[in-house]
């Protein structure tokens, strides 16, 4: 699978980059590493030179050439030899003492003569294509005028620098082999949860089962809180494909009745209508049907949208007071009809951020239901006030009221409720009421003494 | 229904589903007016730039060139006939999308077809005050129904009448038998659209979005109380009925029964 393919990728990236890391560091550190070495090897050896050649100036200085000789002879005979060379030569550079290691007789010494230094402080080089290490030489003039110089070798310090740049060499190549293993590692203790985290979207998206979730690993890292997230948006995509899935439900089983009443309505008369007039009763009564069909079918769409959070709302700074006249103005002859009261009171200014459309129709079906089950004479009362920082509209009624039974479900969309089922609509009616409020961020809720009244209260945030 | 003379109104309708088209054919011969029927916006833009027609009727979902771009085809052809849209969805968002691409009306399926009539009649009476020296200019005025004019018409009539009802607009005096009916705001609101589209029947939607400018599904009888405190003033104590129900579907006014 794709998303496999570029994990892989991503992997040998990591591990490259951690490898490369891991090299540069080590090749860093060994640089700074031989360049310390090797300036106080060299260090120590001119110190070393020097002294020799300190030495050998105080023995020409009490004893002259003959002392200088025998203190060689003797050396060489208790074998405590040192390997350096020591000549003399007179201001004309005539050779007057020269005496060096067997194993250097391969230099050309007759360089030497250029070797000429003022003081004892600078060392001179002498190099030779047939040894792989110099001579280093001090040069200066005795208190005759004669010429002494004294040379050692780099070999040791060489063969030394030599050998920690071998062992570094098969170091590095094992430190290479080393961090790539341990990169590959890394990244694939690192890549894993990500691993996890694909092969469970992918098992969502081929099975669309999205009941599947990841465990965190407890470490409370990023992965974590990716992983988290991510349970926690499926949560989210679940509910909300749950909640689409039974509003599908609830229209597909509010739309069967009249669905039956529309074809019944059609086969009967294609059976028994004999008469123009039947069959004309008959395509008025199917005409009606899906009219019936229709609103309910815009009500449901309505309600799932605002439901869903799929509703654009327009909101807008909005007059109560403004609201409260249209919807009088509204079902002011309805209510004059039925000879209900239908008023309104406000004793403040209010205002709030709606939609006036939607809660003009939310305030509009509460009132429908409240002239419709109030009889003569009764009242109707809309309200509205400020309550701790919420805007309230209650709307009071003088009807029959609903039955303790009836009351905690009147918001459902498929309650019908006792007296409603020859009144279609009104279960839909008060789940617009809701679905509407609550997209807004409010809430309603209902009281009611059967036989004296309803109460209904929407709050809304102001 | 109004009558007209030789039929000369053409309506375009584009729409993939033949039943529909079928009986807007039908309903719009029924009413007057010639319509031509294509499946597809090729055809459409097609038959619009071959033939002068008076409106069209564009569906939305439409296969191959969908209707909102076949809408902005025709207006880059310059073809300014009045476009009715027909879509499925009925989102605030779809609408305003029609009329930016250029369409002049819209209406939802499921419609009903008196509805579409009173809406294609006046897009047809609009096109024609708009353009008054168009080839379409005779033929549309055909189309306004007898006795009803228009509220910018040329020559702007004050006076509405069906029948024996009359309605000064400038006045606000409505007399039946020249015997005066005093009608408060909402009710003369409904009866002034009622007499403007005369033998028209106007369902109860429309009537809520007319009279009280509310996008609002009547699931109230509001529309109906209205009604027949109308027809208590219009009609009670006269032998003809003017206003009249048609089950199922709405309200008409019209002189015979």
């Amino acid at each position: 699978m794709r998303e496999q393919r570029i994990l892989k990728r991503l992997n040998v990236t990591l591990t490259l980059q951690l490898s490369v890391i891991f090299i540069i560091t080590a090749i860093l550190l060994f640089t700074v590493t031989y360049i310390l070495l090797s300036t106080s090897l060299k260090r120590k050896d001119h110190d070393d030179l020097r002294m020799k050649y300190l030495e050998i100036w105080a023995q020409y200085q009490t004893g002259g050439l003959s002392l200088i000789q025998r203190e060689i002879v003797t050396d060489e005979l208790l074998g405590s030899r040192e390997l350096f060379f020591v000549r003399i030569t007179d201001p004309r550079l005539a050779q007057l003492f020269f005496v060096y290691p067997q194993r250097w007789n391969r230099y050309d010494y007759q360089q030497l003569d250029l070797l000429h230094s003022q003081t004892e402080d600078t060392v001179l080089k002498l190099q030779s294509e047939h040894y792989s290490y110099k001579l280093e030489v001090i040069a200066a003039k005795l208190y005759d005028g004669n010429l002494l110089q004294v040379g050692i070798s780099t070999e040791n310090r060489e063969l030394f620098l030599k050998r920690y740049r071998s062992i570094f060499a098969s170091l590095l190549f094992l430190l290479i082999l080393f961090s790539f293993i341990a990169g590959l590692y890394s990244a694939f203790r690192s890549l894993r949860p990500i691993h996890n985290l694909t092969a469970t979207v992918r098992a969502i998206i081929d099975t669309g089962r999205m009941d599947s979730r990841l465990t965190p690993r407890g470490t409370g890292d990023e992965l974590d809180v990716l992983i988290l997230l991510f349970n926690e948006m499926l949560d989210k995509i679940d509910s909300l494909i749950g909640r689409m899935r039974e509003a599908l439900d609830n229209v597909a089983h509010d739309l069967r009745t009249p669905l039956t009443r529309f074809r019944g309505t059609a086969e009967i008369a294609l059976q028994t209508a004999r008469t123009e007039k039947d069959y004309r009763e008959s395509l008025i009564g199917c005409l009606e049907e899906s009219e019936k069909i229709l609103t309910i079918l815009k009500t449901l769409t309505d309600i799932s949208e605002a439901e869903t959070g799929a509703m654009h709302l327009d909101k807008e700074t909005v007059d109560i007071s403004r609201l409260f006249a249209e919807v009088l103005d509204l079902y002011a002859y309805v209510a004059e009809e039925k000879r209900v009261a239908l008023r309104s009171s406000l004793h403040e200014n209010l205002t709030a951020e709606i939609d006036p459309n939607r809660i003009r129709q939310a305030i509009g079906n509460i009132v429908d239901n409240a002239i419709k089950y109030t009889p003569d004479g009764g009242s109707v009362q809309l309200k509205a006030y400020r309550d701790d920082g919420e805007i309230v509209i209650r709307i009071l009624d003088t009807g029959i009221g609903i039955s303790t039974d009836d009351l905690p479900n009147i918001w459902d969309r498929l309650y019908r409720g006792t007296r409603g089922r020859t009144e279609p609509g009104l279960g839909l009616g008060l789940s617009l009421v809701k679905a509407y409020v609550e997209a807004h961020g409010g809430r309603v809720t209902v009281t009611s003494h059967p036989g004296e009244g309803s109460e209904f209260a929407i709050a809304l945030p102001a | 229904m109004p009558s007209f003379s030789g039929g000369s109104v053409r309506i375009l309708i584009v729409e993939d589903d033949y039943k529909i088209a079928a009986f807007i054919v039908r309903g719009l011969k029924e009413a007057g007016y010639a319509s031509d029927h294509v499946e597809s916006g090729e055809e459409g833009l097609q038959m619009a730039q071959t033939n002068s027609y008076d409106a069209a009727i564009v569906d939305i979902m439409l296969p191959g060139v969908d209707g909102l771009t076949l809408i902005e085809q025709m207006r880059r052809a310059k073809l300014n006939l009045p476009v009715l849209i027909l879509s499925a969805k009925r989102s605030v968002d779809d609408r305003i999308k029609g009329f930016q691409k250029g369409g002049d009306d819209y209406i939802t399926k499921p419609f009903s077809f008196a509805e579409l009539l009173v809406r294609i009649q006046s897009l047809i009476r609009r096109a024609s005050l708009t353009r008054p020296h168009s080839a379409t200019d005779s033929a549309a005025s055909t189309a306004l129904p007898a006795g009803a004019s228009s509220k910018a018409d040329a020559q702007p009539s004050i006076e509405l009448s069906v029948g024996d009802l009359k309605m000064n607009l400038l006045t606000r005096v409505v007399t039946r038998a020249e015997k005066k009916i005093s009608l408060q705001p909402r009710e003369f609101s409904l009866l002034e659209y009622l007499m403007r589209n005369a033998d028209y029947v106007l369902s109860k939607t429309m009537i809520m979005e007319h009279v009280w400018d509310y996008d609002f599904d009547p699931q109230t009888n509001v529309v109906d109380v209205l009604v027949s405190r109308l027809r208590t003033k219009v009609d009670k104590g006269y032998d003809k009925n003017l206003i009249h129900t048609i089950r199922g579907v709405g309200y008409v006014l019209r002189e015979d029964e």
